[in-house]
């Protein structure tokens, strides 16, 4: 009974504690009395509050025309990076961009359970971007663009992996989960989504988190 | 003129006299103490030596020591470490949970900890930790891993040592791709705890009860050398197995056709920023970044293993 009420209580310290972007080292040592299941709770209470009130917000409002991005990346990447996107500061650390899409699907892989979709953006029948539809998607971008999310806040790469998990999952299942597949190619596509950037060569992977077929709007 | 030039000259080179000896009044910065692992990695010695040039370049005399990943020789070594004195440790530590303590010893005495390639399950305790992103580069490994099987195939997996938090997350990077793949069946997991004589000894028994695999992936170049071994013994260069960490054996492996590929930890130059970064903090008393940092790691194949040396590309 008391166990259970301290083991409540501390779930909830440790759920403010993560979002509130400073962990108390009281509170940190006591986490590990929680053991292991709170681990999980650190990733899931983390994703449960900032997914809706601050990760979208976010990134939709980071959000760059592709068009304008490409330019600015062909140029030069560390001028475009500095301009529009995000990276943690250690050294040889990646670009993660927000940006919109609008374009023509003209290829599509929906085989694979890591789906894509190559879309043209500019016109010229060839692809500028490759929208990830999942189940699988690759990389952490979701959770690398995200400035108010820091490593030091988590207990190991492990718990940090898991949270990019986390991201992903929820991206697929709010957004690309509910999104038809049959008739993809041919279509226009209007999405907002992330990508990181190594080198001005990279294809550009997205990560969408909204996503709709149809006319532009 | 000619007397005038001659006194130029002259001034010239005392100005160079004096700026070749000043490196050794800087010396007087202090102790620098590099903790890693055992030396016969590779991966190790190229840290300690990053390390320990950048170090003495920055004015500060250096204490190199091996813990071999025993936490009670760490600590011994720590108690070696504040005895002497110490402005900085650079530590690649002995385990994630048994390491904390002995650090926390050393903060207590006033000595910083800045630490590389393996994490420990505290922040506050050391300056910076400054880690590879396994993550990143494990799933990096597994794709091409995937592309060289042609997405089916039994395979085996070793794995690094438990106490290190780098083996779980490699383990982890790899099975969150490759489990994707429902025609990939692991048939043996098995720790051999980085060691390229147990990866060996490991590799001769799940062959002789495996015979069919296709593929090895393994959690360091060190195993994967061992395994490569065990596999040219056993006549089954068919193998496809790729590696981690991105050593000069590796490497001369994959031109040779052997490995088929590994990922690049820049371990050298890892070093060097953790030397950077204690030097500034000893200076300013801030780093001025995140305690806890990723650095991204870079898939190595045949197309790019030639630019590979000391665990540094060339580009």
């Amino acid at each position: 009974m008391c166990s259970s009420v301290l083991k409540a209580s501390l779930a909830l310290l440790l759920a403010f504690a993560i979002p509130s972007c400073k962990i108390v080292s009281n509170a940190e040592r006591q986490a590990k009395l929680a053991a292991d299941e709170s681990e999980a709770d650190i990733v899931g209470a983390t994703v449960e509050r900032a997914w809706e009130a601050e990760a979208l917000p976010h990134i939709k409002a980071k959000a760059v025309p592709f068009n304008d991005l490409k330019v600015a990346i062909a140029a030069d990447l560390m001028t475009a990076g500095a301009a529009h996107g995000y990276r943690q500061e250690s050294e040889g650390s990646p670009w993660n961009f927000a940006t919109q899409i609008s374009g023509l699907i003209i290829a599509a892989n929906t085989k694979s359970r890591a789906a894509t979709a190559d879309v043209d953006v500019d016109g010229d029948g060839a692809m500028d971007a490759v929208l990830q539809l999942g189940p699988v998607i690759r990389g952490t971008t979701l959770r690398d663009v995200l400035p108010f999310i820091n490593f030091t806040q988590f207990r190991d790469q492990i718990e940090f992996a898991k949270l990019a998990r986390a991201f992903n999952t929820r991206a697929y299942e709010a957004v690309l989960e509910p999104l038809p597949r049959s008739a993809l190619i041919g279509s226009r596509v209007t999405a907002t989504g992330v990508f990181t950037m190594r080198s001005a060569g990279d294809k550009v992977l997205v990560t969408p988190i909204a996503i709709a077929l149809g006319p532009d709007t | 003129m000619i007397i005038n030039r001659r006194v130029v000259l002259a001034g010239g080179v005392s100005t160079v006299a004096l700026a070749a000896g000043s490196p050794l009044l800087a010396a007087d910065k202090g102790l620098i103490a590099i903790i890693t692992p055992s030396h016969d990695n590779p991966f190790f010695k190229a840290e300690a030596d990053g390390a320990q040039s950048r170090a003495e370049a920055l004015g500060y005399e250096t204490l190199v020591l091996q813990h071999d990943d025993d936490p009670n020789k760490q600590s011994e070594l720590f108690d070696t470490v504040i005895a002497r004195g110490a402005k900085a440790v650079i530590l690649d530590n002995a385990g994630a949970e048994a390491s904390v303590a002995p650090i926390r010893r050393a903060k207590e005495a006033g000595i910083p900890s800045f630490l590389i390639d393996r994490e420990i399950t505290e922040s506050g305790v050391a300056i910076s930790q400054i880690v590879s992103n396994n993550y990143q580069g494990a799933q990096l490994g597994a794709e091409e891993f995937l592309r060289q099987m042609g997405e089916a195939g039994k395979y085996a997996e070793l794995v690094g040592k438990e106490s290190d938090t780098n083996a779980g997350i490699r383990s982890s990077g790899y099975h969150d791709v490759i489990d994707q793949f429902p025609d990939m069946e692991m048939v043996v997991q098995q720790s051999a705890n980085w060691s390229q004589t147990e990866a060996f000894e490991k590799m001769e028994t799940i062959l002789q009860a495996n015979p069919e695999i296709k593929g090895v992936i393994s959690g360091n170049d060190t195993m994967a050398m061992g395994a490569w071994a065990a596999l040219s013994a056993a006549g089954r260069k068919d193998v496809i197995v790729v590696g981690f960490d991105g050593s000069n054996d590796v490497r001369d492996s994959i031109l040779d056709g052997g490995i088929k590929a590994t990922v690049l930890q820049p371990a050298y130059r890892q070093a060097e920023i953790a030397v950077e970064q204690a030097d500034k903090y000893l200076n300013e008393g801030s780093t001025g970044q995140s305690e806890k940092q990723l650095m991204d790691c870079v898939l190595i194949t045949e197309e790019n293993a030639g630019d590979l040396e000391t665990f540094a590309l060339s580009s």
